[in-house]
C-alpha cells in the first residue's frame, strides 16, 4: 500500500470504517458481497471525488451504507435471516 | 412507567440514610468548592463534572439498555453546533437554542436507533453503525458553510457575564454543569427505578427472552437512545459555549466518543456512581505546560491543557 499512498499510524480508523462499510453494503458473511461491495465503494468513492470534492468522497460511502441499511438491511448479496 | 403515589420515596428506594447524607454532603461540598479552590482546580473540577454528566448520559444506552454506542460525539457535536450556530448567526441565546439542539439530536438518535434496532443490529455492528453516522456528520459539517466548515465556528468572547446568553467566566459554567450532573444523576435513578428501567435491564441481559415475556424491545431501545441523545446534546451545548470554538474534526471525532465512554466503563457500567465518580480519578492531574503535545496515555490531557489555555 505504501507504494501508492502515504502511510501513517493514524490510518487505522479510516480503514476499519471503510472495511465495515464494504462488508455491510455487500452483505455480512458473503464473500461475493465483500468483493462486489469493495468494488462498488471503491469506484463510487473515486467517482464522487472526481465529480464533487475529493474530501467529500467518504461521505458518499457512508451515505451508501445508510441507503443500503434502509432499503436492503441484509446487504446487496446477503441472505435474509428472518 | 408512572410513578407510585410517593415519587420521592420511590426515588430514594432502598438507599440507606448514610448514603443520602453522604450524597448531601458531597453536593454541599461541590456547591461551595469554587470559593475554596483556585482557578486551575476549578477548571479540573469542571471537566470532571462534564465527563460525569456525559458518562451518565451514555450509561443510559449502554449500562441500562445494553446497546454499545461509540458515536455519542454525534449528539454532542450536533447539539453544540446547532445552539452555537443559532447564537452566532441569529443571536438566539442558548437557553432557547438548546431546544433546537436537543430536538436535532433526538431526531439523529431516533434515526440511528431505528435503523440499528429495527434489524436488531447488536453489539459491535451497532457500535460501528453509530461511528459511521458520526463520521458521516463530521464530513458533512466539514463542508457546511453555515456551520463554518472545516475552519470552525467561533463565538465572540467579550469577557462580560451575561447569563441570558450563557456568556461568562468558569464560575457560571461550573454551576451549570453541576446542575446538569445532579439532574442527570437523579434522572438516571428515577429511570432505573421505573418500569422502563426494569425493561432496559431485561433487554440488556437477554433481548430475546425479554421479547418473549412481552417487553416492547424496539420501543424501549428507542426511548433509551432518544433520552441518551438528548442529554448528550445538552452537554454539547454547554461544551460549545464553554470553549467558544467548534471544529468538525474535534466535535465529531471518534476520540471524543471514546472519551465519553471511558468514565462509565471505568466506574462501572449500569451503575449510578460509576460514571459520576470515575472522571475525578482518571483525570490527568499534572498541570499541563502550554507546549504539551502529549496525547498518549490519557485523551483528557490534551483537553485539560486546552482548558488551561482558556484562562
Amino acid at each position: 500500500m505504501i507504494t501508492i499512498i502515504p502511510v501513517t499510524p493514524f490510518l487505522a480508523g479510516e480503514y476499519t470504517l471503510l472495511a465495515f462499510v464494504i462488508v455491510i453494503v455487500g452483505g455480512l458473511g458473503s464473500m461475493t458481497g465483500a468483493l462486489m461491495g469493495g468494488l462498488l465503494i471503491g469506484v463510487s468513492e473515486a467517482v464522487a471525488g472526481l465529480l464533487l470534492q475529493p474530501s467529500l468522497k467518504s461521505m458518499f460511502s457512508f451515505g451508501l451504507l445508510i441507503l443500503v441499511l434502509l432499503l436492503r438491511p441484509q446487504g446487496l448479496f446477503g441472505k435474509s435471516s428472518s | 412507567m408512572t410513578f407510585a403515589r410517593r415519587p420521592l420515596q420511590r426515588l430514594v428506594g432502598d438507599a440507606s440514610p448514610r448514603t443520602l447524607w453522604l450524597l448531601a454532603i458531597l453536593l454541599a461540598l461541590l456547591l461551595v468548592a469554587p470559593a475554596i479552590l483556585g482557578k486551575y482546580w476549578l477548571s479540573v473540577l469542571i471537566l470532571a463534572l462534564y465527563f460525569a454528566y456525559v458518562g451518565q448520559a451514555w450509561n443510559i444506552l449502554m449500562g441500562f439498555a445494553g446497546q454499545l454506542s461509540l458515536g455519542h460525539a454525534l449528539y454532542a457535536g450536533l447539539g453544540g453546533y446547532i445552539a452555537a450556530g443559532l447564537f452566532f448567526h441569529y443571536g438566539i441565546g442558548p437557553w432557547a437554542g438548546v431546544f433546537a439542539a436537543v430536538a436535532t439530536a433526538v431526531l439523529a438518535g431516533a434515526i440511528v436507533g431505528y435503523l440499528g434496532f429495527r434489524f436488531s443490529l447488536a453489539g459491535v455492528y451497532f457500535a460501528l453503525l453509530t461511528i459511521a453516522f458520526s463520521e458521516f456528520t463530521r464530513l458533512a459539517f466539514d463542508h457546511w458553510e453555515w456551520a463554518g466548515g472545516a475552519g470552525g465556528l467561533f463565538l465572540k468572547v467579550d469577557g462580560g457575564t451575561d447569563i441570558v446568553n450563557l456568556r461568562g467566566g468558569p464560575l457560571l459554567f461550573y454551576y451549570v454543569i453541576l446542575a446538569l450532573a445532579a439532574f442527570a444523576f437523579i434522572l438516571c435513578r428515577a429511570l432505573l427505578e421505573s418500569r422502563l428501567g426494569r425493561y432496559w435491564l431485561a433487554i440488556r441481559e437477554d433481548a430475546e427472552a425479554a421479547q418473549a415475556v412481552g417487553v416492547p424491545v424496539l420501543r424501549c431501545k428507542m426511548i433509551a437512545i432518544v433520552i441518551s441523545a438528548a442529554l448528550t446534546a445538552l452537554a454539547g451545548v454547554w461544551n460549545a459555549f464553554y470553549y467558544n470554538n467548534l471544529f468538525p474534526e474535534t466535535a465529531f471525532a471518534v476520540g471524543r466518543s471514546i472519551e465519553i465512554t471511558l468514565a462509565p466503563i471505568i466506574g462501572g457500567l449500569g451503575t449510578l456512581f460509576g460514571p459520576s465518580s470515575a472522571p475525578s480519578c482518571w483525570r490527568d492531574w499534572a498541570r499541563p505546560s502550554p507546549t504539551s503535545a502529549r496525547r498518549s496515555a490519557s485523551p483528557a490531557s490534551s483537553r485539560s491543557s486546552m482548558a488551561w489555555r482558556c484562562w
